[in-house]
C-alpha cells in the first residue's frame, strides 16, 4: 500500500503540472459584425470562418445549439456568413460547426456569444444612509430601465473640504468603508452607470455623514394586556441608540388587516405604550426612527413583533328566537331556541357553549345548556320569556331575552308588522318588505324575520330566520340553497315582554308559477295515457287481422335488399374462393394437372332421362355399394383419377362419409372435368331460373344418369314447396304431378325437415336410396341414417 | 552498581515501543457500489442539447497525461492488482480529483449536479483514507460559449474514467 513518502513525492511531481487545460480546439473562427454587443432591434452578421481541411464540408450555425433559420452565404472559399434581422433575443450562444464528407461527427469551428440590450439610463434618488453601528455608508438608487448587459455602478465621492474624489464600485451592493472616507463629513456625491453600449450618471447630491447617521432601533421587551374591562395591552420597549434627539414611530394591525394604525411617540424610544386592542386576535408590531436633524433619512421598519391577545368575556349578547311547539295538557309547551353565533370581535375567544334558562317569578330555572346554535326544550306553564347566555373561557356574556308566550294580549299588546311584501331581485336575492306596525304601548325592538324555503317536487324544507333593526323595513334573503324553490317569509315585531303575531308573504320560483304547476302535470299525464291506449288498439289490430299481417309482411319484402331473400350466397363473391382459384390456378399450371375450381358455377342444362335409365344408374349404385370401400370407390368412380389428390382442398364439405363426392361437387370441383355432359338447352324446364350450386352437385353425378338426377331434381321441387325456393312457378309443377307422387310417398312419414348439417337436398336423396337399397344406406354416417 | 543503575533509569526514562498506526484498509465493497452508481448517474443523464452528442470536440493543447486516464501503465490489471495496488489506487484518486474540482468550476455555474458531487466526494473519502489528497490543478476559466461544451466532453470522459475504475473496484471486492 501507499507509503506517506510515496504520496509526498507524487504530490510534488504533480505539483509542478499546469493548470487544468478547459479550453476546447476550435477549427477556424467566428465573429460578429458589427459587434458581439449590440442594442436591442439591431441586425448583425455572424461570420464563421473555418480551418478545417476537408472539402465540400457542409456548414451550419448554431443559435444557443439550436440550427439558427436563414441562409448561410459563402464570403469566400473558408468563410461563410448568416445575417439576422432585428435581434431581439439578449443572449445568444453562436457556435459554428462542419460536418465532412464521410465523417458520422460534426467538427466544431469554433463560437463565440451575441450580447443584445439598452444603454444604462440616468440612476436616480440616489439615497445613503450609515447604520448606527455599521461604520459603512450604504447607498441604493433606482437603475432604470434594465439594460440587460452586465453593467457597472460607481458611486463618487467629491470632499467639499479637500476636493478629493474617491470612486467606489457597486459589487453589486454599495456599502463604503467610513475609514477610507478622509475628506471630512461632507462629499459631493453621484452614481455613474456603464456597459458597452454607453454611460449616464446621476445628478449630484450633497452628503453629510453626521446627518445621514440612522439610529439604532427599539427592542421590544415585554408586553402585557390587564384583565381589566375593556383590557389594555401594555408593550414595553428598550432603547438601543446612543444617538440624541432620535424619534421614533410605532404601527400596528391587527393580522390581516389592510390598514395600519401609525402613531409617533412623544418621547422618543424607550417607554412603555398602551393599546386598546379585541380579545384574541393577532396583532404585528413595527416601529422606525430618526434623528431629529433636518434631511436625516428614517430607518426601515423594523421586523414585525406578533402578539396575540388573551381572551375576555364575550361583549355583547347573542341574537336569539325561538321556535314554539305543541302544548301539553300540563300547560308546558315545546320550544326550540335557536342562536346566532356571536362574530369573532364580540364572542372575544372560543365560544364553548350557552346556557337557556327560565325567567319565572323565582329564582332562574335552567332548561338547556348546549354547544349548539339549536336547543330543543319543555318550556314549564307560566314561563313568559327564556335567557339565553353565551361564555367562553373567561366568562358569560349578558343574558339574551325571548319571548315565549303566545300572544297572550293578542294584538292590541303587540302590533303586528303589514303589508309584507316578498319579491325575487335576482337570482340569488330575495328582498321582503313590509309596513311597520302601528304605534302602541310597548316599545318595538326589532324585527325578527322567518323565511321557510321549499324545493319543488320535494318534502324537504330550509328554515332561516334573521334578526333586523326595528328603523328597517326593508331586508334581504341570500338564496343560496333555496334557489328554484317557494320561500314563505314571515315578519314578527318583537318587544321587551313580547313577540307580534306573524306578518307572512311568499315568493314562487321564477319558472315556476301557482297555477300553472298542475296543468303541465295533467298534459303530461294525459299524453302518456292516449299513446298508450293508441299503441294497444294498433297491437290488437295487426294480432287478429291476417290480412293486415300479409299486406306487412309484403311491405316489408319489398323494402328488404334483394340479395338478404337469397336461399344461396353468390359463391364467386367469396374472397377466400377468389384466393383459392388463384392458387389453384398456379397449381394447375405447375403440375398439369386437373385442379379445383371454385369459381362460382354456370348454370348447366339437365338433359330429361327415361325412367328405365334412372332405375338402370340405380342398380349400378347397389352394385358398388355392397361394403364401405366398394361404396367410397362406387361414389368416386365418376370422378377422374387425377381429381383424387385434390379432394382435401374443398373449402366445403357436408357432414357426410369421407368418401362422399357430394361435397366436392357442392364446391365444384367436378366442373372442370372433361367427361361432364355438354348442356343442352330447354330441356328441363325446372331449371330455368334455379341458379344454386346444388345444381352441380346433380350434374357432376349425373353425367350419365339423367333420370337419377331428374329424381333428384324433383326432389328439390319438394324442398321448394317447403318454402325453401320459391324459382318456380305452378304451371311446372303442374306438369311434374307424376314425378312428385312418385317421391311424396317417401317424403309423407315427414311433414317437416329436420335440422341437419348435410343440406336438406342431400338428405333428401339419400333417404330415396335408402328406400330402395339397403347396400347404399350403409355408405352414409349413423348419425345421418337415423333420420330417416 | 551504578551502571547498572544508571541502565535501569535509563530503561525507564525510555518510552515503551509504540505499535505503528495502522492505516485504515479500503472499502472495496462500498467504492464498488458507490462506482456503480456514478455508472447509473452518469448513464441516464441526457445531454442538454441534442447537436452535443453529434460533435467532436477536441482540446486546444492535449497533454498526454491530462485529464487523467486509467491506463496500461497503472497498473489496474488484475493479476497487478491482486499484489500491489498503490498506483492503480492513486491513479483513480488523481482523476476523482480532477473531475470532482471540474463540477464545482464554471463550466457547471449554469447546470450544477449535486448528485454526481455527492458520489464523488463519497467516493475520494473512502480512497483518500488511505491515499491522502492527490495535488490538485484547478480548471480555467472558460468562455461563456464554449461551456455547455466542455461540460458534455467532461462527462462523456467521466463515465469512460467510471466504468474502467468500476472494473478494478468490482476486482478487489470479490477478491478480498
Amino acid at each position: 500500500m501507499a507509503g506517506p513518502g510515496a504520496a509526498l513525492v507524487l504530490h510534488v511531481l504533480l505539483g509542478f503540472l499546469p493548470r487544468g487545460v478547459t479550453t476546447i480546439k476550435c477549427s477556424g473562427h467566428v465573429w460578429i459584425e458589427p459587434a458581439a454587443v449590440v442594442p436591442m432591434g439591431c441586425n448583425i452578421s455572424i461570420n464563421c470562418l473555418s480551418t478545417l481541411r476537408c472539402q465540400r464540408a457542409a456548414y451550419t450555425i448554431l443559435l444557443n445549439y439550436t440550427p439558427a433559420a436563414g441562409v448561410l452565404r459563402p464570403v469566400n472559399s473558408t468563410t461563410f456568413q448568416l445575417r439576422l434581422q432585428d435581434l431581439r433575443v439578449p443572449n445568444w450562444i453562436v457556435t459554428c460547426v462542419a460536418r465532412c464528407p464521410n465523417s458520422d461527427k460534426k467538427e466544431l469551428v469554433c463560437g463565440t456569444q451575441v450580447l443584445a440590450g439598452y444603454p444604462p439610463e440616468s440612476p436616480s434618488n440616489l439615497s445613503c444612509a450609515v447604520h448606527e453601528h455599521s461604520e459603512r455608508l450604504a447607498c441604493t438608487w433606482d437603475a432604470g430601465k434594465p439594460t440587460l448587459l452586465p453593467t457597472r455602478y460607481a458611486l463618487h465621492l467629491r470632499s467639499v473640504q479637500t476636493e478629493e474624489e474617491a470612486v467606489f464600485a457597486a459589487a453589486p451592493a454599495l456599502a463604503v468603508p467610513l475609514s477610507a472616507l478622509r475628506g471630512g463629513s461632507r462629499y459631493s456625491a453621484w452614481l455613474q452607470a456603464s456597459n458597452q453600449l454607453g454611460t449616464a450618471r446621476s445628478p449630484q447630491r450633497r452628503l453629510d455623514l453626521q446627518q445621514l447617521v440612522i439610529p439604532a432601533l427599539p427592542v421590544i421587551t415585554g408586553v402585557e394586556t390587564t384583565e381589566a374591562s375593556p383590557p389594555t395591552t401594555l408593550i414595553r420597549w428598550e432603547k438601543r441608540t446612543r444617538k440624541e434627539n432620535v424619534r421614533c414611530e410605532e404601527r400596528y394591525r391587527a393580522a390581516g388587516a389592510p390598514a395600519w394604525h401609525v402613531r409617533a411617540w412623544a418621547g422618543g424610544p424607550g417607554l412603555r405604550t398602551r393599546y386598546a386592542l379585541d380579545s384574541d386576535t393577532g396583532y404585528e408590531f413595527q416601529v422606525r426612527c430618526q434623528l431629529r436633524a433636518a434631511g436625516s433619512p428614517w430607518s426601515a421598519w423594523s421586523s414585525p413583533f406578533l402578539y396575540t391577545t388573551p381572551e375576555a368575556a364575550p361583549a355583547a349578547v347573542p341574537d336569539v328566537w325561538r321556535r314554539l311547539g305543541p302544548v301539553f295538557p300540563n300547560g308546558s309547551h315545546e320550544v326550540t331556541v335557536l342562536i346566532k353565533p356571536l362574530p369573532p370581535r364580540a364572542a372575544r375567544g372560543k365560544i364553548l357553549g350557552y346556557a337557556v334558562s327560565a325567567q319565572g317569578r323565582a329564582a332562574a330555572l335552567p332548561l338547556c345548556n348546549t354547544s349548539a346554535t339549536a336547543c330543543r326544550l319543555l318550556v314549564p306553564p307560566g314561563v313568559r320569556a327564556l335567557h339565553v347566555t353565551a361564555h367562553n373561557s373567561k366568562g358569560a356574556s349578558g343574558p339574551a331575552s325571548v319571548a315565549v308566550s303566545r300572544h297572550p294580549a293578542g294584538d292590541k299588546e303587540f302590533p303586528a308588522p303589514a303589508a309584507v311584501e316578498v319579491r325575487r331581485e335576482d337570482r340569488s336575492r330575495v328582498a321582503v318588505t313590509w309596513q311597520r306596525p302601528r304605534r302602541g304601548t310597548k316599545t318595538l325592538q326589532w324585527f325578527i324575520l322567518e323565511c321557510l324555503s321549499a324545493a319543488p317536487y320535494s318534502q324537504e324544507h330550509q328554515f332561516f330566520w334573521k334578526k333586523v333593526p326595528k328603523q328597517d323595513t326593508l331586508a334581504y334573503i341570500q338564496e343560496e340553497a333555496a334557489a328554484g324553490s317557494r320561500i314563505n317569509v314571515s315578519v314578527y315585531a318583537v318587544y321587551p315582554d313580547g313577540v307580534s303575531k306573524p306578518c307572512s308573504g311568499q315568493v314562487f320560483p321564477e319558472e315556476q308559477f301557482p297555477d300553472s304547476t298542475h296543468d303541465d302535470d295533467i298534459g303530461v299525464f294525459l299524453g302518456l295515457g292516449v299513446s298508450v291506449i293508441v299503441l294497444s288498439v294498433v297491437f290488437v289490430i295487426l294480432m287478429f287481422k291476417k290480412s293486415a299481417r300479409k299486406r306487412i309482411n309484403t311491405i316489408i319484402v319489398s323494402l328488404m335488399p334483394k340479395w338478404l331473400l337469397e336461399d344461396f350466397p353468390h359463391v364467386e363473391n367469396s374472397n377466400v374462393i377468389k384466393s383459392l382459384q388463384e392458387k389453384s390456378e398456379f397449381a394447375r399450371n405447375s403440375f398439369s394437372e386437373p385442379f379445383l375450381d371454385n369459381s362460382d358455377p354456370t348454370i348447366m342444362e339437365i338433359e330429361e332421362m327415361s325412367v328405365h335409365e334412372e332405375y338402370k344408374i340405380v342398380d349400378i349404385g347397389k352394385k358398388h355399394s355392397k361394403a364401405v370401400p366398394e361404396k367410397v370407390a362406387c361414389l368416386r368412380s365418376s370422378v377422374p383419377a387425377g381429381s383424387a389428390a385434390t379432394e382435401p382442398v374443398s373449402d366445403y364439405k357436408p357432414q357426410l362419409s369421407d368418401g362422399n363426392p357430394l361435397g366436392y361437387v357442392a364446391a365444384n370441383i367436378y366442373q372442370t372435368q372433361p367427361h361432364t355432359l355438354a348442356p343442352e338447352p330447354e330441356t328441363n324446364v325446372f331449371f330455368r331460373d334455379y341458379t344454386s350450386p346444388i345444381t352441380y352437385l346433380w350434374n357432376a353425378e349425373g353425367t350419365e344418369q339423367h333420370a337419377f338426377l331428374l329424381e333428384k331434381i324433383n326432389l328439390i321441387l319438394n324442398n321448394n314447396r317447403s318454402g325453401q325456393n320459391n324459382a318456380f312457378d305452378s304451371a311446372q309443377e303442374e306438369q311434374n304431378t307424376l314425378l312428385e307422387n312418385q317421391w311424396e310417398k317417401t317424403l309423407s312419414s315427414e311433414n317437416a325437415q329436420e335440422q341437419t348439417l348435410v343440406p336438406d337436398e342431400l338428405v333428401s336423396c339419400l333417404r330415396t336410396m335408402n328406400e330402395e337399397s339397403v347396400d347404399i344406406k350403409i355408405c352414409f354416417p349413423q348419425s345421418i341414417g337415423r333420420l330417416f | 552498581m551504578a551502571p547498572r543503575l544508571c541502565l535501569c533509569l535509563l530503561a525507564l526514562l525510555l518510552p515503551a515501543p509504540v505499535p505503528a498506526p495502522r492505516l485504515p484498509r479500503t472499502d472495496w465493497a462500498a467504492c464498488r457500489s458507490l462506482s456503480r452508481e456514478l455508472s447509473r448517474l452518469l448513464g441516464d443523464r441526457e445531454a442538454p442539447h441534442r447537436v452535443l452528442e453529434e460533435m467532436r470536440l477536441d482540446e486546444e493543447a492535449p497533454e498526454e497525461d491530462w485529464p487523467p486516464r486509467i491506463r496500461c501503465s497503472d497498473a489496474c490489471d488484475p493479476s497487478t492488482l491482486d499484489t500491489n495496488n498503490t498506483r492503480c489506487l492513486r491513479r483513480i484518486l488523481q482523476g476523482l480529483q480532477h473531475y470532482r474540482d471540474l463540477l464545482d468550476s464554471d463550466i457547471f455555474n449554469a447546470h450544477r449536479l449535486p448528485l454526481l458531487e455527492t458520489t464523488l466526494d463519497k467516493l475520494l473519502g473512502l480512497i483518500q483514507q488511505e491515499h491522502g489528497r492527490p495535488p490538485r490543478r484547478p480548471p480555467t476559466p472558460s468562455a461563456v460559449w464554449a461551456q455547455p461544451l466542455l461540460q458534455h466532453q467532461a462527462l462523456e470522459r467521466l463515465q469512460s474514467f467510471t466504468a474502467v475504475m468500476s472494473r478494478v473496484f468490482t476486482h478487489s471486492a470479490s477478491t478480498r
